[in-house]
């Protein structure tokens, strides 16, 4: 029994078809890598999801409950929470604040305000700043935080190691166990493809908005991801690349 | 000259809270609401109004309206600047002028010319003053004065304190983003929207007790608002009392010096702080919207 | 966005609708319907010229009408709808324009062309106001230019001559006979008219009207190639404070008498607003229609009083929120209709002289 299911999903900017009927699923627990290259259609996936874009067709179902057409915060009312890409934190209001906008949706669960603080202990001491004097950690942490107070059945987490040092990515990565173990489903976007494959359970790539290859995380290898991420022909993968450099 | 600095800083009482509604609208919407002078005249015709015709007290009068007003806030917000806000600026200005000839003529056109005031209804007390140390104050002037710094208050706790002040800002700063984060930005907008509108009915209340009114005043009144939105940084709901205030001692400043220089006096002040902020910028208090969106 | 993408982009546009390949700047200067248009203006200018010889005072006295909102439409357009600059203020020059002609009468300048300088006063005035004015933006300028209506009123009700809101007259006038008066005031409104409306044309088919359609696609980027953003709105606004001083110049005489309050009345906006906003803003010819639109309901209307500026105001909100590019907008997008060739093209010989990059540079 899946928590979320997507199907047949397309999504436009325009004139350009950013995805191409896609469909997945994730399972209460699960944690799902999308990988796939700049402009693959990843976030517009994500955000379609979301429901905060709206040029949009096919169907999103979450816990069996429709969400084709449901406006952005509605999802979020029943349960489907996500991460931005580049956080898109409000950067006037404090960090506080901004956690308990999140919490304002009033799903109860174990994650309020207070539990973020303990979880990324370091923004205790930050709770009053306006969050354009955060670092990018602090700040991730607190788009992450304020995300997870909404107690959500789903987290979609856009590149949030993006511009982090590892050992800041690490802590970030430190919660997913724990939704593991509480039953949410997880949506990560990852570019560090050695990462997204140590934290998931299962990875779907992505190339030109339709999905290329998916399976579990320990049965694919890294050469298949590369190629399918580069829409190379298998066999083909001795392209040096600089994007790649975390993996080796 | 106490005398003067004192009607002056009474008189900034009402123009902070003309001014209040106009700022929140711009703060939290981008929109200058070109009708915001008209709502105020109508809300002052609808109390009268309803103290006539059904006979009530004045001050309940008053309660009633506000409702009303917050009603017609949410109307205005999901009929006009809602869907004009897409279209941009050109087509905000454009629709809420037109909104004012239209409240401004349907007021003529139910009411009729005659120059209205509430100050019958409120018999003794239109009149009635204190004398502090030799100098006579209006009751009215104090009550309104207060009246101001109340609501302005207010306004500001429940902005900044409140779950409600949040989703207001949230949405003001990034609407996209305020519902990705579970808050219903269209929601927000529109109680945004009527709060301002009962803030406008507060205004239009105390213009209606303090002076007279007619049909077509909402012109100056939106003029007054406006200039003391703009003296106050223009986009800061706390800056409207400052703003209120040099508005009312420089007008109360200019008649003193000419007959005509009442107005003339505020236009004046108004021009030299607007032409200060121009040239140095910092009279402008940090806008609640982001500039881009 | 470059300056010069526009042109490029727009000597293909009209090669494609030229039948002959003839040399591209001809092509892009004038089409056959262009030639036609302006033919037909050409004879309808003349037959409003003869017209008094067969009508009579009321004609001549409508007609006049009709001049003055076309001199509005046409100016304010330009502001609004060409630099993007929204004013809700203009009155204060109209009114302006009649009180500088009354002074410039009280000193003895003859009457009718004291109507002329008066607006040149007026526009001379404008330039220092623009200043300040442009540096404000949308919903700010609007209201700001509102606020300086007002002020303008105040300072002429302060001059003894105008005996405060009682008013004066243009007692001059009174010297003239009054047919000859007519003619004349109805042939100088004419003339206005046809020369504001050929203005704007030139206008908008200099290097001021390549800069301002830069300036309407991306006004950061036009600045950023080098168009002088502020100088090509400064150019605009003090043609839009001429026309309507002029308009109000006019006004005063056709009416003789000068009540500060019925000119620095905001209700010329309200008039100016619906003509331009009904007929097309941002379009050529969509003000002049929607003068002429509003002349014949005013007409015929203009009688219901207080109802018909409640169908004006209620016009003007839904046409800003259904149907945002009017009468002329909407021909436009529909089937291409264009009489007049104004806009994103130039001349070629003239994009060569003033060389690439350089710098735009509006001097009047
Ligand atoms: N706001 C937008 N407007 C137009 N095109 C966009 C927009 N956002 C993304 N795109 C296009 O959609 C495609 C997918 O982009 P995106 O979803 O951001 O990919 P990814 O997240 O995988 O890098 C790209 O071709 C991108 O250029
Ligand atoms: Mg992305």
């Amino acid at each position: 029994m899946s928590v979320l299911e997507i199907s047949d999903l397309t999504a436009r900017h325009g004139l350009l078809t950013a995805v191409k009927g896609v469909s997945f699923s994730v399972a209460p627990g699960e944690v799902v890598a999308l990988v796939g290259a700049n402009g693959a259609g990843k976030s517009t996936l994500l955000r379609s999801i979301a429901g905060a874009h709206l040029d949009q067709g096919g169907r999103v179902t979450l816990k069996g409950e429709d969400l084709t057409g449901c406006d952005a915060h509605k999802r979020v009312q029943r349960g489907l929470a996500l991460v931005p890409e580049g956080r898109k934190l409000f950067s006037q209001m404090n960090v506080w604040e901004n956690l308990c906008l999140g919490a304002q949706v009033g799903r109860s669960g174990d994650w309020t305000p207070e539990r973020i603080f303990d979880v990324f202990d370091n923004l205790q001491k930050r709770r009053y700043s306006a969050c354009t004097h955060l670092s990018g950690g602090e700040q991730q942490a607190v788009a992450i935080g304020r995300a997870l107070v909404s107690n959500p059945d789903v987290i979609m987490l856009d590149e949030v190691s993006l511009g982090l040092s590892p050992a800041i990515v690490d802590r970030v990565y430190a919660v997913l166990p724990e939704l593991r173990a509480s039953g949410t489903g997880v949506v990560v976007v990852e570019q560090d493809l050695g990462r997204a494959l140590s934290v998931a359970d299962r990875v779907i790539c992505m190339l030109e908005g339709e999905i290329v290859l998916q399976g579990r995380a320990d049965s694919l290898s890294r050469e298949e991801i590369i190629g399918a991420y580069f829409g190379l022909p298998p066999g083909s993968e001795d392209h040096a690349n600089p994007a790649m450099g975390a993996m080796t | 000259m106490i005398d003067i600095l004192l009607q002056g800083v009474l008189l900034g009482g009402y123009y902070a809270l003309l001014a209040v509604g106009l700022a929140f609208l711009y703060s939290i919407m981008g929109i200058i609401n070109l009708a915001h002078g008209s709502f105020a005249v109508l809300a002052a015709y609808l109390v009268l109004a309803m103290a006539d015709s059904l006979g009530i007290n004045v001050w309940l009068a008053v309660l009633a309206v506000l409702p009303i007003m917050a009603v017609i806030g949410a109307l205005v917000d999901r009929l006009i600047f809602e869907p004009v806000q897409k279209g941009g600026q050109l087509l905000s200005v454009l629709a809420t002028f037109g909104l004012s000839v239209v409240i401004d003529n349907l007021i003529f056109q139910i009411w009729g010319a005659n120059t209205r005031t509430l100050a019958n209804a409120l018999g003794d007390l239109a009149w009635a003053s204190w004398e502090i140390g030799g100098l006579w104050v209006g009751k009215i002037s104090v009550y309104i004065l207060l009246t101001a710094v109340g609501l302005l208050t207010g306004l500001t706790l429940l902005i900044a304190r409140t779950p409600l002040g949040r989703a207001i800002r949230a949405t003001a700063t990034d609407p996209d983003t305020a519902g990705l984060v579970g808050v219903d930005a269209r929601r927000a907008r529109t109680i945004a929207s009527a709060l301002a509108f009962v803030a406008i009915g507060v205004a239009g209340a105390a213009l209606g007790m303090r002076t007279t009114f007619t049909p077509y005043a909402g012109v100056t009144q939106l003029l007054f608002a406006f200039q003391a939105a703009v003296i106050g940084g223009s986009t800061s709901v706390r800056g409207t009392l400052f703003g209120g205030i040099v508005l009312g001692l420089a007008q109360t400043l200019g008649a003193t010096i000419h007959t005509q220089g009442f107005l003339i006096g505020g236009h004046l002040v108004f021009f030299a702080a607007l032409f200060l902020r121009l040239q140095f910028g910092t009279l402008r208090l940090p806008k609640l919207r982001r500039a881009a969106a | 966005m470059s300056l010069s993408s526009p042109f490029s982009s727009a000597s293909t546009e009209f090669a494609h609708m030229a039948d002959t390949p003839t040399p591209a700047y001809r092509v892009r200067r004038w089409t056959p319907r262009a030639k036609i248009t302006v033919l037909l203006f050409a004879v309808a200018v003349a037959a409003l010229a003869l017209a008094p010889a067969v009508t009579g005072a009321a004609f001549m006295d409508r007609a006049v009408a009709l001049f003055v909102y076309i001199l509005l439409a046409v100016t304010w357009n330009a502001l609004a709808g060409y630099a993007g600059q929204v004013s809700v203020g203009q009155q204060g020059f109209f009114g302006l324009g009649a009180y500088v002609t009354i002074r410039l009468s009280d000193a003895g300048l003859p009457v009718f062309p004291s109507l002329v300088v008066a607006a040149l006063v007026v526009g001379a005035i404008a330039l220092p106001v623009s200043f300040v004015m442009l540096r404000l933006k949308e919903g700010e300028f609007a209201i700001g230019m509102w606020v300086l209506a007002t002020l303008f009123h105040l300072l002429v009700n302060l001059d003894p001559l105008i005996q405060g809101e009682t008013g004066v007259s243009l007692i001059a006038l009174n010297a003239v006979p009054a047919e000859t008066r007519n003619l004349v005031i109805y042939l100088m409104a004419l003339v206005s008219a046809v020369a504001v409306i050929s203005a704007m044309f030139l206008l908008l088919r200099s290097r001021i009207g390549a800069a301002l359609q830069a300036i309407r696609d991306d006004e950061a980027a036009a600045h950023s190639v080098g168009v002088n953003v502020f100088r090509t709105k400064q150019v605009i606004f003090v043609f839009a404070a001429f026309g309507a001083a002029l308009a109000g110049a006019l006004w005063l005489a056709g009416n003789v008498s000068f009540q500060p309050k019925a000119y620095f009345s905001v209700q010329w906006m309200a008039y100016t607003i619906f003509m331009v906003i009904v007929g097309g803003i941002g379009t050529f010819e969509g003000a002049i229609l929607g003068a002429i639109v509003f002349f014949l309901l005013e007409t015929f209307l203009g009688g219901y009083g207080v109802w018909y500026l409640l169908v004006l105001g209620a016009s003007a909100i839904v046409m800003a929120l259904g149907f945002p590019q009017g009468i002329w907008g909407y021909l436009k997008s529909r089937h291409g209709l264009s009489l007049v060739m104004v806009g994103r093209h130039l001349e070629a010989p003239e994009t060569k002289k003033s060389g690439k990059g350089s710098g735009w540079s509006a001097d009047g």
